[in-house]
């Protein structure tokens, strides 16, 4: 879809981004908080979560659910992730366009009012936050990371990230840990809350309709912000260009399907170096279907369902992760070295290039088509404000050559490997 | 060629009744970059006794044969389809539910040779002993991983503590002994009876005009003879088999999921009842429903907590499902503020607010190109009209859902499944 992005400052270190299309019929807003990432990273997981719980106006969950109902089941959206070692808390509201409104509101900017009111104006108790639901957010965050701890597939990602970053801040879970949660006080949380206004780096980011008056909302979340002191506080991610020697670590489970994750290191300095080859050789060897651990590990071996490689920019990492029967791991392992050595040696086709500069760029322009692909194209890019459009990278993915793949996996170094060995007999044949 | 309009949502499509039999449907979206093609048939994992209109005997399949002939389907002779989806850059699966299986793809060019690729594998199927063969590793590693999964086999287990015999409850891939006994002939039977091209649907919606789609189906596709599909369902009790079923599995907190049988004199749900149920759901449990907020402030619910009607050929289930550390405790509280909803009733601004909810949400479905797609194919199966939900939406009272609730959510019809962790 046809749409125009507008970018603006508008306080230190606050950025207002507008993404209009004539064709939208609904609508989404968010307003992001980059702060570095640290070992408090738990209490400020806890922000997002205990910010759309409740606010000044509306004091309980059920209050505020009737609210977001009564503007066509609105949605609000509460979000801990990492870009590189910064972690980011977002806060986000979807809606229908006005046009739809049964009795002619201003459904959006309205929305867009519930949301800063739930930033700037929460429940506050003598002070600090409401006690009961703090306590209340710090068990539904803990359980959340116990979910994550359930789904396997999940816990050895995170596994492998902790242990291949043990020594960097990368290395830190998004959401902390439990005994970091479990350690949070109403004082620190509220704080902690204090602290993000202040020294965060801040992108609101609107996605409407055409129609809708961009420039009111913006206006009206200076008004939310006034009063708020700014000294914002930045933190440049490490990025480690090669492994020493390769880490394993290997735990069981009783599970019945084993997960291996392999961790590499990508030869980067930055996140601009060599980006374009890079991502398009993880994507020849482990991006989609037409990549070799699909074709391979999968539909020629067997060994598994699902075998994929993904490339972390902001840390200029690369993940391998896969679903085995446990006994097969060596096997894996080898057959996911051996795809890369293939690369490296310049095995693949000119087609195997092109099916992934294709792919990428089939993807990339579907962006366009909606205000939450749009929302998140943008604030992803907010650790260096540089707000490039998605036919930018097509543009970058085009000029990648042959040569410039078989470099770039000649650049990637395996650092970690990490095992989950599922100790629970298979579904029997 | 119908075209079927809906003023205040400000949206339409073509419905084709195209000359091989097949039913078309084209939603253009023409501001949109994407397209999205869906090509389905009526055939789930549920349909394991059939047998064709023109055939005396009926065939009974193994569990998962729906699920592996979809792998399958993929492969041809020469190219498979993943890989002449490679050459156009579209982003192409496949999915097996309990009522049907669909291929798809989204792209943002070549339509053209895209939805030429999607038309011809569909209707080419290769399948040799050997290729079955391998596929069993695959398939078999897909099943383990379900299997480790708390919140399916949490799902499956109550299934089976509700039906005696209804095929719902048996895993969508079935089981790697199931799959074992998967042959070529197989594949082509079911081929044979499911994938003939008036048992089956297509939608295409985004960036595409019905005269582009008409054009390659009308080179692409041969016209079928009608073939009709009887299928064989065991006569289910009304009763249910276990009230409470437990399993553990390596977690953390502790998964349920509680649903209501509900015995019916016609196989399928209407979309009226089907958004009815929905509403209830919401009003009694519902982020925006005092029980919500009770079970969240006594720690006895977190956000994974959610409401579904779930329901399809011969099963419909109000359903209740989340993460908690006694579960025991939330199917008594959900069940005593269903009993006094049934004496009291609920209020007409309750109401209003869950409605208004749906209303959102279901304006919001017409904006996602894949959304709209599948919605096509399900409605048509369905024999219902993609705007039939909206209209219903508009029109639906708050006492149509009150008789609704009157007999349904009966007590002695409920299971309760849960998963525990499993101790180290």
């Amino acid at each position: 879809m046809k749409y125009t992005f507008d970018f603006k400052n508008i306080g230190e270190a606050t950025e207002f981004c507008t993404v209009k299309a004539e064709g939208f019929k609904t609508a989404c807003a968010s307003v992001s908080f980059m702060i570095p990432l640290s070992d408090e990273a738990s209490v400020f997981a806890l922000i997002p979560n205990i910010l759309t719980r409740s606010s000044e106006k509306y004091p309980t969950v059920t209050l505020l659910e009737k609210k977001l109902a009564t503007l066509y089941g609105a949605e609000i959206l509460a979000d801990v992730s990492k870009i590189g070692e910064n972690q980011v808390l977002k806060l986000a509201i979807a809606s229908i366009d006005d046009r739809f409104a049964l009795d002619n509101e201003s459904i959006v900017t309205e929305c867009c009012r519930v949301l800063f009111e739930l930033i700037f104006k929460p429940k506050f108790v003598n002070g600090t936050f409401d006690a009961d639901e703090v306590e209340s957010e710090k068990r539904l965050l803990a359980e959340q990371l116990g979910a994550e701890m359930s789904d396997k597939r999940a816990y050895a990602k995170n596994r492998l990230e902790e242990i291949m970053c043990e020594e960097e801040l990368y290395g830190i879970n998004r959401l902390g840990t439990v005994e970091g949660i479990n350690s949070v006080t109403t004082e620190g949380l509220t704080e902690a809350y204090k602290r993000v206004l202040k020294t965060a780096k801040i992108l609101v980011s609107v996605s409407a309709n055409g129609s809708i008056e961009t420039e009111n909302i913006k206006t009206l979340f200076m008004e939310y912000a006034t009063g708020c002191e700014r000294k914002p506080e930045k933190q440049e991610t490490l990025y480690v260009e090669n492994a020493e020697d390769v880490t394993y670590v290997k735990e069981t489970a009783p599970v019945k399907q084993g997960k291996l994750v392999m961790g590499f290191r990508m030869g980067m300095k930055d996140r601009n170096d060599d980006y374009a080859a890079k991502r398009i050789m993880s994507d020849v060897f482990g991006g989609n279907p037409n990549s070799k651990l699909f074709k391979v590990v999968r539909e020629e071996m067997s060994l598994c369902y699902y075998c994929s490689s993904r490339m972390i920019r902001a840390k200029g990492i690369m993940l391998v992760q896969s679903g085995i029967e446990s006994f097969n791991e060596e096997k894996a392992k080898n057959a996911i070295l051996d795809q890369l050595e293939e690369i490296k040696k310049g095995n693949f086709t000119e087609e195997d290039l092109e099916a992934s500069k294709k792919s990428l760029e089939d993807a990339f322009k579907g962006v366009s088509d909606s205000p939450e692909a749009l929302d998140s194209w943008f604030t992803t890019q907010l650790e260096h404000s540089e707000y490039l459009y998605p036919e930018d990278y097509i543009n970058m993915f085009k000029k990648v050559t042959k040569e410039d793949v078989i470099r770039a996996a000649n650049d990637v170094t395996l650092d970690t490997v990490f095992m989950l060995e599922g100790t629970e007999e298979g579904d029997e044949e | 060629m119908e075209y079927i309009k809906n003023d205040i949502l400000d949206e339409g499509y073509y419905s084709i009744d195209h000359k091989s039999g097949l039913k078309i449907f084209v939603y253009p979206k023409k501001d949109y970059a994407s397209t999205y093609a869906v090509f389905g048939t009526k055939y789930g994992s549920i349909d394991t006794r059939f047998k064709r209109s023109d055939k005396d005997e009926f065939i009974e399949i193994p569990e998962g044969t729906a699920h592996f002939l979809e792998h399958k389907l993929f492969e041809s002779e020469e190219l498979d389809a993943f890989q002449r989806y490679a050459k156009t850059g579209a982003s192409a699966n496949a999915y097996t539910s309990f009522d049907r299986t669909c291929y798809l793809f989204n792209c943002t060019g070549h339509f053209k040779e895209n939805f030429e690729i999607l038309l011809d594998f569909v209707k080419h199927p290769y399948f040799t002993e050997e290729t079955v063969q391998k596929e069993q590793g695959i398939i078999g590693q897909e099943i383990d991983m379900y299997k480790d999964l708390p919140d399916w086999v949490c799902l499956f287990n109550m299934l089976s503590g509700m039906y005696h015999n209804h095929p719902v409850k048996i895993d969508i891939a079935g089981t790697k002994h199931s799959i074992s006994q998967i042959t070529a002939k197989m594949l082509f039977d079911c081929y044979d009876t499911f994938y003939n091209l008036s048992n089956m649907a297509l939608a295409v919606a985004g960036n595409v005009t019905p005269e582009e789609v008409i054009e390659i189906a009308d080179r692409l596709l041969i016209k079928e003879e009608k073939v009709t599909v009887e299928r064989a369902f065991k006569e289910e009790p009304k009763t249910i088999v276990n009230q409470y079923v437990e399993e553990k599995l390596a977690l953390v907190t502790p998964v349920f999921c509680l649903g209501y049988k509900e015995n019916h004199e016609t196989p399928e749900r209407t979309i009226k009842e089907t958004i009815g149920k929905s509403l209830l759901l919401d009003m009694v449990a519902g982020q925006s429903s005092d029980l919500y907020k009770e079970l969240l402030d006594s720690g006895l619910i977190n956000d994974s907590f959610s409401v579904e009607y779930f329901n399809g050929h011969g099963y419909a289930i109000p359903m209740f499902s989340g993460e908690s550390l006694d579960p025991k405790k939330v199917a008594k509280l959900i069940d005593e503020r269903i009993s006094r909803y049934k004496e009291k009733g609920f209020t007409q601004e309750e109401f209003e607010i869950v409605r208004k909810k749906h209303y959102g949400k279901t304006v919001r479905a017409f904006t996602e190109v894949d959304t709209i797609a599948n919605g096509l194919v399900v409605s048509h199966f369905d024999n219902d009209n993609l705007f039939s939900e909206f209209t219903v939406l508009q029109e639906i009272t708050a006492e149509y859902c009150y008789e609704l609730l009157k007999n349904s959510f009966s007590k002695d019809l409920a299971v309760l499944s849960v998963v525990n962790p499993k101790e180290l």
